[in-house]
Parts: C-alpha cells; structure tokens; sequence
C-alpha cells in the first residue's frame, strides 16, 4: 500500500530471546498466587438457565485465596454476575461444585453460606432504619445484644456512617446507601464478601471515592473480596488478580499487570485496554503480518496465530531506532489528548495504534519510523468476541 | 447599574409567580370534571343522607326538623344492637378468613408462579368480571335443595334425601361473604407483594434469614399495610351488604343492611333508614382508619 514499506530488519529466525537486560521491564507474576490458603474454589462449574440455550456459565474453574481482593471482570451477558449468584447460593450449579474452605456448599441454601453479598442496587429492608438493616444478620446469627450493638457501632463508624442510625434508607444518599450496605454484609464478617457492581448506579467523583473505601475496608478487615464489574479501570486498580470472563467462559485468571501486559485471548487483549491484534503466518520460519516481517517472543514455530501489541509499547520517531522490530510507516490521522497523542499509521497492509508524547508534531501523510521489542507482541489465543451485547469496541 | 441588578431578579420573580399561578388554574381546570363528578354522584347523595338522618318521620312523610331521635331510637332498639353485632361479626370472620385465603395465594402467585404469575392472578380475579348478584346466586345453586351439594351427597349415598339445612344460615352468609371478598382482598395483597423487589428476600437469605424468618421480618411488615387495606375493604363490603343476606340468608343471617331496605321501602321511614345507614357508613370508616393506623410500615422503595 505504501511505498515506504521496503525497510525489513535483518533477517532473523523466530523464537530467539533478546538479552534480559534489554528487554523492557516486567513485573512479577501474580498469576498463580500461591502464598494465600484457598478459601473459595469452583470447579468445573456450569450453569445453564434454558435448556438448549448456551450456558451461562461454562466449566468455570476458580481458586480465590484467603484475604485476596480478587476481581471478576467481563463485558454484559458475559456470565460474571451468575458466577458471583452461584457463589452467593441463589443459582444451583448445573454441574460442577463450589466449596467454601474446604466444604462443598453447591447445595447449601444461601442463608447458611458464610458469604454475604453486596448488591448492586443495595436492597437494603426499606423499613428498617439503618442500625437495623446492619443489625440483621447479626440477629439471624443469634448473637447477644450487648455484642451486636458494640458490633453494629464499629461497623457504621468504619464506613462512616455513624449518626446515621436511626435514618432509613430512602432518607440517605446513593452513596451513603451503598456504605450502609457495605456494613451490612460485612458485619457478620463472612468468610467472603460478595460484591455486585456495587458502584455501578453512583456517579464518577463518588466512584472515586468508594473506590479507595473498598480497598481500605478490603485490607484493614482481610475478609476475602469477589468484586464483579465491567469496569476495567475498577478491576485493574483495585484487585490482586481478577479473571476476565466472555461468553461464560474465564478466558484468563491473572494479576492486573499480567493480563494487560500478557493477555491470553484476543478478546483480553481487546477488552483491556486500547490494543493492536495482527494477524500473522509463519512462513520459512519468519512471521509474516500483513506484508511486515516481525519478531515476536515465543512464536509458535508453525501455523497462524494473533499478536496483541499496546499502542504504548510502539515507539515513533528517534526513539525506534535500534529496535528489533523496526519500519518505516506512514502518519494517516493524530488525535491530539493533551498528555499524549494518538497516532494513527500504515505499515504495510497493517493499520497501527501508537501512542506518543504529545510534544511532537506527526502529521497526516508524514513518513516515520516505528518500532518495537519483540516481548512487545504478545501471542494471544483467538476467541470469540462477545455474544449479544456487544461491550467492547472493534 | 444597581438599579438594574435589583430589578432584574425582582422582574423574574414576578414574571415566575404568573407562570406558576397559570399552571395552577390550568390544572384546576383539568380537574374540574372528575371534582364535578365526585361531587355530584358521592357527596351529593350522602349529604342528603346524613340530612335525612337528623330529620322526622310522621307516619310516612318526612318533617324537616332537626333531631337525634332516629339515632336514639336504633341505639334502644333491641333488634338493631343484636343485628349490629351479628353485622360486626359476620363482616369480620368473612373478611378475615377471605384474607387467611387470599393473602397466602397472591404470596404464591407472586413467588412461585413465575411467568404464569399474570394467568394466575387474573383467573383469581375473574370473578369480578361477573355481576354481584349472579355470584351470590352461584351459591343458592350450589348449596339449595335442588343443589349441586344436595345432587351429589343423595346421588353417592351420602345421604338419604336432599337438605335444607346448607341454605339459609348465618354460616352460608360468611361463606358467601368470603368468596365475594376474596378476590378484592387478593387484590391489595398481590399489589403490596409485586412491589418488593427480588433482591430484598435474596438479601434477607443472604443476611442468614431462612424463608420462615425473611417472612416475618421483610415481607410481613412490608407487605402488612396492603393487606390490611385489603382486609378493611373486604370488611366494608360485607359490612354493608344486604343482597347476600337476603338471598341465602334467611331469617338466621339478617343483616343491618337489611333493615335500611326494610326503612327506605315497606315501612317507609326514610329517615330512620338513613341513619342505620350513617351509622353503617361511620362503623366502616372508623373501622378502616383503625385497621390502616395499626398495620402502617414506615417504608418508601427507592
């Protein structure tokens, strides 16, 4: 398409790793967190509301550890709320068994789960004040008066919300409604803490805010957190791991760092974050995108796969120089972001996603150099994007 | 320049209050004709009732001076304190067995019916659609000699010939009574219950509340203030009703009502009739106020 597409670096056969030392840096791997004992396990489990209808939740298979903010994250439809209902006890497995440490409770009703959930639009008892709302299931526990009260009392202060007791909930706010939910399960202080969008119905600031509240009551308490959103900001900031899941499905379960820098799926890849997917071929052991010759880390030796490369991991200009993938590229469109800029280039028959600093000028039609490390194309399993609601931008 | 700044927000005011004052009369405007229409076919109708009440009755002819002496005459009136409290009593026991009934149906219909929840509540509420007189009716065919009862217990041996004894008794009033009422009862409850949204059970489950508990403590108290509606409608209706008794009561299932029948016609005494029926009228408000204090929940959904 270009003429400017003629600049192939050196031949070089695949599979080949760069030095450590100038590869770009990595964090460590919180992919499989063995330091925490196992509180909550799901094996194989599948749920399937309609017979003959795709199941809703397909052969998840999980291990949250004790104390872990551990976060389910996925698009709508895709499955992460009746997982999260599964745990709670308010769906049956159709097949497959979930266990609470130790214990197979796959048929436990949910009043005798130690879990409590979070809903997402809170469902406090509107007749009840809220001292009798965060009281409740210290009731159903059986638990003395004097001990509940003192219970009760620190709850409502850690969630600031004492002076707040004899109100009931529709005299209180979005947010202070949510916190009294919070309380409330988390008072009885169950082995796990269930947690449903719960900021999905608040607006951006008190997000914020809620945000760092959740992490502190998560850290300070050491109760376990399964959190659901389909936030992604939400999932990344705030969990340990998480698991991405799509069309029922768990597509990846790893630590924030690991499934932005080294998604499994192209669908991870995709929904994370702003990403590149080239198509490549291997062909006489050189990959093949498109027209471009690459270099990817731990290609497969044969056949066709995907790569996922972040706009960020593309450098433009002075600085590609000297990378292994190296090429010259033509500026089609910038979006100018104030910090950065989005520049949008042609190499090949490819059509890239790069991110630069906002100081220097690309404009349309201008060749430039591009490139990147090899790590910096991760091969990525291809699946299918999401069924119905369609989440995730093309 | 002050000049300006003061008139400007003064000029707004004035200009905020005429539009506020035109909205106002146009929605009184609008309201008219439904006011007309209370006014004319409610209100009219029960002043003239309660003027009748404190009027003379001279043989047939209505005097227009003022008196209590109607009322004082019901109060003395032997007849007329037993067949209030037979009234009183009948009126309560259909009502409330209509609402042990339909209370716990609408609670099933609204959890455990799923999508067939409409069909459900609709069939319950067919009945409505039929005419008063034909659903007490139903019951005579049911119950009378030549009965549906009677048909079967002589046909399978049950018993050796026809009896007298399902018609005509205080026992066929509240049974008829109940089945009257029970789809309004049903009504009121079924809306109460639609209101609580799922996840306020789930969450009573997940607080540790097993479903007899989450009964009494969620769905009870929210659920309390409709039935009693409900119940107190079912109580007014039957409170007031003379065509039940009359058609399968007998002697042994007179009602008030019937006596404000028997005054407005045969012993055309209009004036006593009229204020039985204050008395009938002022017996059910109280009794519905009474019954919405003491079942009120402090609870708005968000």
């Amino acid at each position: 398409m270009t003429s400017s597409s003629g600049s192939v670096p050196d031949p070089v056969p695949p599979r080949v790793e760069l030095a450590p030392s100038d590869a770009p840096p990595k964090l460590a791997s919180m992919g499989q967190d063995r330091s925490r004992e196992t509180i909550l396990e799901l094996d194989r489990v599948t749920k399937v509301y309609t017979a003959g209808e795709p199941p809703a939740v397909d052969d998840v298979s999980l291990a949250v550890g004790e104390g872990e903010f551990f976060s389910i994250l996925g698009p709508s439809g895709s499955g992460k709320t009746t997982t999260l209902r599964v745990i709670a006890g308010f769906e049956r497995p159709t097949s497959g068994v979930v266990s609470l440490a130790g214990r197979d409770v796959s048929r436990v009703p949910p009043f005798k789960r130690d879990v409590n959930t979070v809903f997402q639009q809170y469902a406090l008892f509107p007749h009840m004040t809220v001292a009798q709302n965060v009281v409740y299931p210290l009731k159903m526990a059986g638990l003395a008066r004097q001990e509940r009260d003192a219970k009760v009392k620190a709850m409502l202060e850690r969630v600031e919300m004492a002076g707040f007791e004899s109100r009931r909930p529709h005299q209180l706010s979005g947010g202070q409604r949510q916190r009294v939910a919070l309380a409330r399960a988390l008072v009885a202080q169950p082995k796990v803490l269930l947690l449903d969008e719960p900021l999905g119905a608040l607006d951006l600031k008190l997000r914020e805010h809620m945000l760092l509240v959740l992490r502190h009551l998560q850290r300070d308490t050491g109760i376990t957190f399964v959190y659901v959103t389909h936030d992604q900001a939400e999932a990344l900031g705030m969990s340990h791991r998480l698991a991405v899941m799509n069309n029922g499905r768990i597509e990846q379960v790893a630590s924030p760092d690991d499934v932005y820098r080294r998604p499994a799926t192209s669908f991870v890849a995709r929904f994370i974050g702003k990403t590149n997917l080239l198509e490549c071929v291997v062909e006489n052991g050189r990959v093949q995108a498109g027209g471009l010759t690459l270099q990817v880390a731990g290609a497969p030796p044969t056949g066709r796969f995907t790569v996922s490369l972040r706009p960020e991991d593309v450098r433009i200009g002075p600085d590609a120089s000297g990378l292994p993938n190296r090429m010259t590229a033509r500026v089609r469109e910038t979006l100018f972001l104030g910090h950065e800029q989005q520049v949008l280039v042609e190499a090949g028959e490819q059509t890239l996603t790069v991110r630069a600093s906002g100081k220097e000028p690309f404009l349309p039609g201008q060749e430039v150099e591009i490139g990147w490390w090899a790590e910096a194309a991760v091969a990525v399993a291809e699946t299918e994007p999401p069924q119905g609601l369609e989440d995730v931008p093309a | 320049m002050s000049a300006t700044a003061e008139g400007a927000p003064a000029l707004k005011r004035a200009s905020v209050r005429r539009e506020v004052a035109r909205d106002t009369s146009i929605k009184g405007l609008l309201l008219t004709p439904a006011f007309a229409w209370i006014a004319l076919l409610v209100l009219a109708p029960n002043i003239f009732l309660l003027l009748y009440s404190f009027w003379e009755n001279d043989l047939g002819t209505v005097v227009k001076t003022f008196s209590l002496e109607n009322y004082r005459e019901g109060i003395n009136s032997e007849v007329v304190r037993t067949l209030f409290t037979r009234t009183f009593v009948i009126a309560f026991m259909a009502a409330g067995i209509a609402t042990a009934i339909a209370y716990p149906a609408a609670y099933i219909v609204v959890r455990k019916m799923g999508r067939f929840k409409l069909a459900a509540a609709l069939l319950i509420l067919v009945p409505l659609w039929v005419s008063f007189l034909l659903r007490v009716f139903a019951w005579r065919i049911i119950l009378g000699e030549q009965g549906i009862l009677n048909g079967f217990l002589t046909s399978t041996g049950l018993a050796d010939q026809p009896s007298e004894a399902f018609l005509y008794s205080r026992t066929t009033v509240v049974l008829t009574l109940t089945y009257i009422v029970i789809p309004y009862v049903f009504l009121a409850s079924y809306t109460v219950l639609e209101r609580i949204p799922n996840s306020v059970y789930e969450a009573s489950a997940d607080c540790g509340a097993s479903a007899w508990r989450t009964f009494w403590r969620v769905v009870w108290p929210l659920s309390r203030p409709g039935v009693a509606i409900g119940f107190a409608i079912g109580f007014v209706l039957a409170f007031g009703d003379y065509v039940t008794p009359q058609m399968v009561g007998g002697v042994e299932g007179t009602m008030l009502g019937s006596i404000v029948i028997q005054q407005f016609g045969t012993a055309n005494n209009w004036p006593y009739g009229a204020a039985i029926a204050v008395s009938i009228m002022l017996t059910s408000l109280v009794f519905l106020a009474l019954v919405s204090y003491l079942s009120r929940t402090e609870a708005r959904y968000e």
